[in-house]
C-alpha cells in the first residue's frame, strides 16, 4: 500500500495514469469542437469567401481544464484512495488483546478479528510483545498465559473461532489473575477488550482483572452487528409468538424470523420491530396446527450465530385433543367438566369438540372423557391400542360402577372427605414420585381433594400411580395398553370434587400428559440421560456432536446451561427429542454497563478508514454529463431556452441531495372544519328540532310556533324531551345537529346556493330528516297541473331520489301512533317519502317527507291552548296532525326501528318450529 | 393522396389565404392613395369597342351559314325576312400572371419567428390576387393553368395553387402567357443573374413585363454567423465549412449587395419593377409595394 501521510492508495500504480494528462491536454487542444450546422440558401455567394476552413479552432481553455479534471478524478478514483486518520501517540507497552468468543461474538467476529489483526500489526511494527486471549471455553485445556510475539498471536487469532456457548469471563479473569500472580503478565500493558457488547455477571470481574494490568479499552461491535438472540417461542391460540432479544440499542430495528420444517423448508416468516430503546421484539405467527406441528426450528434471518437458530424439541408440537362432548353439556358451560379441561389445555393443544365418531375422524391423538361422557365403546379400545392417549375423569357414575377402560380396578362408592357427616380432613396432593411424568412439578398445597374414587388396593401398583394424595391413595393412575395409554384422574374435571381443576397445577399436569401423545410411544422422561444428537455450531449450522459433549441427566435437562460439555443442539432420549438452546428461559441480554471498573469505551465502527473512490467516480460521472451539455452548447445544438432550463435543472439536480425534502402533506382527508357560533354549539348539546327560515316573517313565526307546540306535545306524550326549536338558515348554518328539519317552501323559493345544497346533501347523507311543506294543500297542482315552482327549485338543488306516497305499511304509519292519514291544517293531499330508501346509506329510512298540509299551523298552540288557526277538520284533525308530528319525530330518532315489526310473523313462525 | 396530407394541405391553403387576405385588408393608407389604382385595377372590365364575349349589346349582323342555327336571334329576324345574329361587345378583363418560386432555397427560414420565404411569397401573391379579383381582373398562376379566372372562384383556385403548387422554374423558362401579359414573379432570385436574364428575355419576347418580388430571409442579408460553422445548401449536397464564419462576413455582404444591384439592373433593363421584401418585415409592406408597381403598370 502506498501512503501519503494519512492518505493511502489501494492501487497506487493507477496513479501513473496522471502522467497521461499532458498528452490529454494536447489532444483536447487539437480536437476542435464539432462545427455548428447552418442551412444557408445563398451558399453559392459564399463560395471562395476568404477563410481557412481547416484551421482548427481551439476548444476553450476552461473546457480543456474541465475535461482534464474529469480524467484526473477518474484516475485518482481508480487508485482506490483511502483516508486513514493518523494514530495519536506512540505506544510502548506490551499489548494484551482479550476477545470475547462466545456465541454473541459471531455476528461481529470479522470486525473483531480485523481489529485484533490491526492491533497485532501495530504491536509488531513497534516491536511489542502481544498476548491474545479468548474468553469462551473451547472444551480443551487452556494453555498458560504468557506474552508472545506477533506471529504466535496471529496464529492464535487464526484458529480462534466464536463458540456456540456463552463466554466465560469469570474463568478468563481467573486465568489473567493467575498469570499476573505468576508474573507471566505484568502491568503496565496496553489492554484492549474486544467485547461482544453483552453484559454478563462476570463482566465486572474481567474488567477488574484487566484494569489491574493496564489502561483498559473496551471495544464494542457497531450497532448493526450487535448480537441478537431468539428467545423461546410462546404458544398462542392460533400459532405461536416469537421473541427476539438484543442488548440495548437506542434505535429501531427490524429483523425477520423464519420458521423452518425438519426438512429445512420455510413454513412461515414474520418481521419483528425493535422499538427504539427496547431490548425485546415480539411478533405472532399465525399458522394452522398441521403446519405448526412441522416447525422444527426458527431462524433469525441475516444473522449467523448459535442464538439465531432456535431448535424446537418435539414437546413443542401441539397434539390434537378430542373432547368427547355430549349435547347436554352445552347448557351451563361453567359447570361443565370440559370447561376446565378446555381452559387448561387451550394454549397447549388443538382442542376438538365432538362426539366420538367426529373425533376419531379428526385423527386426534388424545381423547378426554369426562364422567358424563363415559363409554367403553370398542372404538375407544381400538384407539388406545393403536397408540392413543385416553384421559379419563372420575365422577358419580364411575364411582357407581367401573368399566374396562381403567388403569386400576375401582372400589364402588368412592370416598368423601370433610363432609358434614365424616371426620376426615380434605386431602392434599403429595409430591410426585420420580417415575411419574409429573416428576418435578411442584405439588400445589392449596389444592384439596374432597371426593375421589378409590382403587382396589391390589391393583394400584406403584408404577401405575402417577400422583397420590398425602395419605397415599392414588389421585392419578395410568396404564399402558398396547401402544397407548389410559390415564385416570380419580376426581372430576370440574371443581365438584376437588380444587385441583382450579389450581395452577392442573394445566401443567395435563400439559405433561400431552407429551404422552407424541408419537404414541414416547418415553416418559423421568430418568436416563439426554444424548446430543445434532449440535449447533457458532454460525448456527447443525453439525455432528462435538467430542466435548456429554450426556445430560434428564432431571437436570431443564436447568442446563449451554457449555462445551452441553453444547446447544438437539438431544434425544429414547425416541423423545428435546432441544437445548443458547438463549434459556431466563436469559437476559443487557448492554455492557458503562461503569465497568477502569474501562474506556470505544466502538468498532469509528471513522477508521474512509474509502472515497466511489464519490470521486460519481463526481466524474456528473461532470461528464455536464461536459456533454457544454459540448452541445458550443456546437449550437442546444436551443437557448432549453439551455437555460437545462442549467436550472442541473443546478436543481445538484442541490437535490442538499435540499431537505419538503414534508409530504398528507392528503387532506379530514372533513372540513365548520366554524360554529358558541350559541350553536350550546344549542347542539341538547335535542331540538330546527326549521328553515324563508325570509317571510309570518311563515317563520308560524314554523317556530308549530315546532314549539309539537315539541311540547312530544315532551308530554313520549320519553323524548326536545328543547325549543331553533331557526336555521341553510345558507349559513350547520344543519348536522338537528334530527329533524321543518322546511316550509314558498312558491317563490329560489334554488339553493351550491354551498347550501352541499350542506343539505351532507345532512341527508348523515341521516337527517327534512320535512318539506309547501303549505298550500297542493292548490298549485290542482289548479294548473304544474308542480310547485319553489319546491322544484329547492329539490333540484338537492339530490332527491325517487319518491312515492307513504305506503300503508311505512314506518311513519306506526313509529309512535298508528296512523293512516297525515293531516295538518289541510288534509287529503298526498304525502311523499323516498320510494326505495334501502339503497341509501341511512339504513332504509327516508331522508325527506314532502307534503303540503301546513303541519306547522296545525301543531302551533294558540293562546288558549287550542289551535292557533282554524283547522279544516277541527280538533280531531289537529290531534291527528300532532300525532303525525310525533311519528315524524320518532322516525327521525329511531329510524326503521319499528320496521322490524314487519318481521314479527316470520319470527314467531321460526320460534314455533 | 392520403387523407392526412390532404388535410394538411387544406390547412396550409387556408392559413396562407387568411394571411394573404389579412395583408390585403390592412391597407388603409394604400386605399386612400390608390383611388386611381382602384379605378383602374379594381374596375377591371374594359370595353373593347368590338364584338366579342360580353354582356353589353354591340350589333346585329346578318346570319352567315357558318353561324349555326343556335346563333340566330329569332326576335330580330322575325321583324324582317333576313336572319340576324346578335353580337355583344367584347369585354375583356386584363389578366395578371402570378408565379411563386418553389425551389428548395425558398423553403428556408432562419428563425422560427418568421415563416419560410415560400410562405411569405405565397401570402403576398394571394393578397395581390385577392385585390385583383375584387376588381374584376383575372388572375392565373403561371405554369399551373392556362385559364385565367376572376371572382371568388378564381381567387380560390389561385390561392390553392400559390400555396401548394410546385412553382417549377420551367414555367418561367417557357412562359405560357398571352402577349402583353402582366406578370408578378416571386422568388429569392438566388439563381445566377445570367439565368434570370435569359428568363426575362423570354418574357420580353412576349412583350410581357411586371414585377419581380424578391423575398429575402434576414439571415441571408445579415449573415449573423460566427465561429466554426458548416453551411449547407437547403437542397442538400453541397456544404462549406468555415473555421471562423465571422471572417467571411464582410466578403459575403459585399457579394450580396453586388448580387442585388445586378438584379436591379436586370429588372430595369427589361422594364420590370423590383420589389425587395425581408421576411422579418410585415407582408403588408410588400403588398403595398406590389400594388404601386402593378397600378402603375396597369
Amino acid at each position: 500500500m502506498f501512503a501519503l501521510g494519512p492518505l493511502s492508495f489501494g492501487a497506487p500504480l493507477a496513479l501513473a495514469g496522471l502522467l497521461t494528462l499532458p498528452l490529454l491536454w494536447l489532444l483536447l487542444r487539437a480536437t476542435p469542437p464539432a462545427p455548428k450546422r447552418a442551412i444557408f440558401p445563398p451558399l453559392r455567394l459564399l463560395l471562395g469567401a476568404p477563410d481557412d476552413a481547416e484551421t482548427p479552432q481551439h476548444a476553450p481553455w476552461w473546457l480543456i481544464l474541465f475535461r482534464l479534471l474529469i480524467a484526473a478524478l477518474v484516475i485518482i478514483a481508480l487508485a482506490r484512495p483511502v483516508w486513514t486518520p493518523p494514530s495519536v501517540e506512540e505506544e510502548t507497552r506490551p499489548a494484551l488483546i482479550v476477545m470475547d468468543s462466545g456465541w454473541a461474538s459471531a455476528a461481529a467476529w470479522n470486525d473483531m478479528r480485523q481489529e485484533a489483526e490491526r492491533l497485532i500489526n501495530e504491536a509488531e511494527r513497534e516491536g511489542r510483545p502481544v498476548t491474545l486471549i479468548t474468553t469462551a471455553p473451547t472444551g480443551q485445556a487452556m494453555p498458560a498465559l504468557r506474552p508472545g510475539n506477533a506471529d504466535s498471536a496471529r496464529r492464535q487469532l487464526e484458529t480462534a473461532e466464536p463458540q456456540p456457548w456463552p463466554a466465560d469471563r469469570g474463568a478468563t479473569a481467573e486465568r489473567l489473575n493467575a498469570a499476573r500472580a505468576e508474573g507471566a503478565l505484568s502491568a503496565p500493558m496496553a489492554v484492549t477488550w474486544l467485547s461482544d457488547g453483552v453484559d454478563s455477571r462476570d463482566a465486572a470481574e474481567l474488567s477488574r482483572a484487566l484494569d489491574a494490568l493496564g489502561d483498559l479499552t473496551v471495544i464494542e461491535p457497531d450497532a448493526g452487528r450487535a448480537p441478537l438472540g431468539l428467545a423461546a417461542p410462546e404458544p398462542a391460540a392460533d400459532g405461536l409468538t416469537v421473541s427476539v432479544l438484543r442488548a440495548g440499542g437506542d434505535f429501531p430495528r427490524t429483523v425477520a424470523v423464519t420458521a423452518l420444517g425438519s426438512d429445512g423448508r420455510a413454513i412461515a416468516r414474520t418481521d419483528l420491530q425493535f422499538a427504539a430503546g427496547e431490548g425485546v421484539a415480539s411478533a405472532d405467527i399465525s399458522l394452522p396446527l398441521d403446519l405448526r406441528n412441522r416447525i422444527a426450528s426458527l431462524r433469525l434471518n441475516g444473522s449467523s450465530s448459535a442464538a439465531s437458530i432456535r431448535l424446537l424439541g418435539d414437546q413443542w408440537q401441539r397434539p390434537r385433543v378430542g373432547l368427547i362432548t355430549l349435547e347436554s353439556d352445552e347448557g351451563q358451560p361453567l359447570l361443565s367438566d370440559l370447561h376446565y379441561v378446555r381452559s387448561a389445555l387451550g394454549p397447549h393443544a388443538q382442542l376438538i369438540d365432538g362426539d366420538l365418531d367426529a373425533l376419531l375422524a379428526e385423527d386426534v391423538s388424545v381423547l378426554v372423557m369426562t364422567d358424563s361422557a363415559r363409554s367403553d365403546d370398542q372404538r375407544i379400545v381400538d384407539f388406545v391400542n393403536e397408540g392413543g392417549v385416553l384421559i379419563r375423569f372420575a365422577g358419580p357414575r364411575l364411582a357407581a360402577q367401573g368399566d374396562d377402560l381403567l388403569p386400576v380396578i375401582l372400589r364402588e362408592g368412592g370416598r368423601l372427605f370433610g363432609g358434614s357427616l365424616n371426620w376426615d380432613e380434605p386431602q392434599r396432593i403429595a409430591s410426585f414420585p420420580d417415575t411419574s411424568p409429573f416428576a418435578g412439578l411442584p405439588a400445589d398445597n392449596s389444592a384439596t381433594i374432597d371426593r375421589q374414587v378409590l382403587a382396589q388396593p391390589g391393583s394400584a401398583t406403584p408404577d401405575r400411580v402417577w400422583a397420590r394424595l398425602e395419605d397415599g391413595t392414588p389421585l392419578v393412575t395410568a396404564e399402558r395398553r398396547a401402544r397407548g395409554w389410559i390415564v385416570l384422574f380419580h376426581v372430576t374435571a370440574s371443581p365438584d370434587w376437588s380444587d385441583l381443576p382450579l389450581s395452577g397445577l392442573f394445566p401443567r399436569m395435563l400439559q405433561r400428559l400431552m407429551g404422552l401423545s407424541q408419537g404414541g410411544n414416547a418415553a416418559v422422561p423421568g430418568n436416563g440421560a439426554w444424548v446430543l444428537d445434532q449440535a449447533l455450531d457458532a454460525r448456527g449450522q447443525l453439525v455432528s456432536a462435538p467430542v466435548s459433549a456429554r450426556p445430560v441427566p434428564a432431571a437436570a435437562f431443564d436447568t442446563t446451561i449451554v457449555s462445551p460439555v452441553a453444547p446447544p443442539g438437539l438431544y434425544r432420549l429414547g425416541s423423545a427429542a428435546s432441544a437445548l438452546n443458547v438463549i434459556g428461559t431466563d436469559t437476559r441480554m443487557e448492554p455492557l454497563p458503562r461503569d465497568l471498573p477502569g474501562a474506556r469505551f470505544a466502538s468498532l465502527d469509528g471513522p477508521r478508514a474512509q474509502h472515497f473512490d466511489a464519490w470521486l467516480l460519481a463526481a466524474a460521472l456528473v461532470m461528464l454529463a455536464l461536459d456533454v451539455l457544454i459540448a452541445l452548447g458550443l456546437a449550437g445544438r442546444l436551443p437557448a431556452r432549453f439551455g437555460a432550463a437545462t442549467a436550472a435543472a442541473l443546478l436543481a439536480l445538484g442541490l437535490l441531495p442538499l435540499a431537505a425534502a419538503p414534508p409530504v402533506q398528507a392528503q387532506d382527508t379530514t372533513p372540513e372544519r365548520v366554524e360554529l357560533s358558541d350559541e350553536m354549539l350550546q344549542a347542539a348539546l341538547t335535542l331540538r328540532f330546527g326549521y328553515v327560515t324563508t325570509g317571510d316573517n309570518a311563515i317563520d313565526t308560524r314554523s317556530e310556533d308549530g315546532l314549539t307546540g309539537l315539541s311540547q306535545e312530544i315532551f308530554r306524550r313520549s320519553a323524548m324531551e326536545p328543547e325549543p326549536p331553533l331557526a336555521v338558515n341553510v345558507n349559513t348554518d350547520e344543519l348536522i345537529f338537528f334530527p329533524m328539519l321543518y322546511w316550509p317552501v314558498t312558491r317563490d323559493a329560489g334554488p339553493l346556493s351550491p354551498e347550501a345544497s352541499r350542506r343539505v346533501a351532507n345532512y341527508l347523507a348523515a341521516g337527517g330528516l327534512i320535512v318539506f311543506d309547501t303549505q298550500d294543500a297542493d292548490i298549485a297542482m290542482l289548479r294548473a297541473g304544474a308542480p310547485h315552482p319553489g319546491l322544484v327549485n329547492v329539490l333540484d338543488s338537492i339530490d332527491v331520489p325517487a319518491l312515492s306516497q307513504i305506503p300503508t305499511d311505512h314506518v311513519l304509519t306506526r313509529a309512535f301512533y298508528l296512523l293512516q292519514e297525515f293531516p295538518g291544517r289541510f288534509t287529503g293531499s298526498p304525502v311523499w317519502v323516498e320510494a326505495n330508501p334501502d339503497g341509501a346509506s341511512r339504513d332504509g329510512t327516508s331522508g325527506v317527507i314532502i307534503g303540503s298540509h301546513d303541519w306547522a299551523t296545525a301543531w302551533a298552540r294558540g293562546a288558549g291552548g287550542g289551535a292557533a288557526a282554524p283547522i279544516e277538520g277541527g280538533a280531531r284533525q289537529r290531534e291527528l296532525a300532532i300525532r303525525f308530528g310525533v311519528n315524524i319525530a320518532m322516525y327521525a330518532l329511531t329510524g326503521n326501528y319499528k320496521a322490524d315489526q314487519v318481521h314479527v310473523p316470520d319470527i314467531l313462525e321460526r320460534l314455533g318450529q | 393522396m392520403s387523407q392526412g396530407a390532404n388535410r394538411q394541405d387544406e390547412a396550409r391553403v387556408v392559413a396562407l389565404r387568411h394571411a394573404g387576405e389579412d395583408a390585403a385588408a390592412s391597407l388603409p393608407a394604400l386605399l386612400a392613395e390608390a383611388d386611381r389604382i382602384a379605378a383602374t385595377v379594381a374596375q377591371g372590365v374594359h370595353g373593347r369597342r368590338r364584338s366579342g364575349i360580353g354582356e353589353t349589346f354591340w350589333q346585329y349582323r346578318h346570319h352567315r351559314p357558318e353561324d349555326g342555327r343556335q346563333a340566330i336571334d329569332w326576335r330580330q329576324s322575325a321583324r324582317s325576312d333576313q336572319l340576324f345574329v346578335r353580337q355583344n361587345e367584347w369585354e375583356a378583363a386584363s389578366t395578371v400572371w402570378l408565379w411563386r418560386d418553389g425551389s428548395a432555397s425558398m423553403r428556408y427560414a432562419s428563425s422560427r419567428n418568421h415563416g419560410a420565404k415560400i410562405d411569405r411569397a405565397a401570402v403576398c401573391q394571394i393578397a395581390v390576387a385577392a385585390l385583383l379579383t375584387q376588381g374584376g381582373e383575372r388572375v392565373s398562376v403561371l405554369g399551373e393553368s392556362a385559364i385565367a379566372r376572376t371572382g371568388a372562384l378564381g381567387l380560390e383556385r389561385a390561392s390553392r395553387r400559390l400555396a401548394l403548387g410546385p412553382g417549377d422554374a420551367s414555367a418561367v423558362e417557357a412562359p405560357n402567357i398571352s402577349r402583353f401579359g402582366r406578370v408578378v414573379l416571386a422568388s429569392d432570385f438566388l439563381d445566377p443573374i445570367e439565368t434570370w436574364a435569359s428568363r426575362l428575355s423570354r418574357f420580353a419576347a412576349m412583350e410581357a413585363h411586371g414585377v419581380l418580388l424578391r423575398v429575402v430571409d434576414p439571415a441571408e442579408e445579415d449573415f449573423p454567423y460566427a465561429g466554426r460553422t458548416r453551411f449547407e445548401h437547403p437542397g442538400g449536397g453541397e456544404s462549406l465549412l468555415f473555421g471562423r464564419a465571422e471572417e467571411a462576413r464582410s466578403a459575403y455582404r459585399k457579394r450580396w449587395a453586388e448580387h442585388g444591384e445586378r438584379l436591379a439592373d436586370l429588372a430595369r433593363q427589361y422594364g420590370w419593377t423590383l420589389v425587395t421584401h425581408r421576411t422579418d418585415r410585415p407582408a403588408t409592406s410588400a403588398v403595398l409595394a406590389l400594388f404601386r408597381a402593378l397600378a402603375r403598370d396597369v
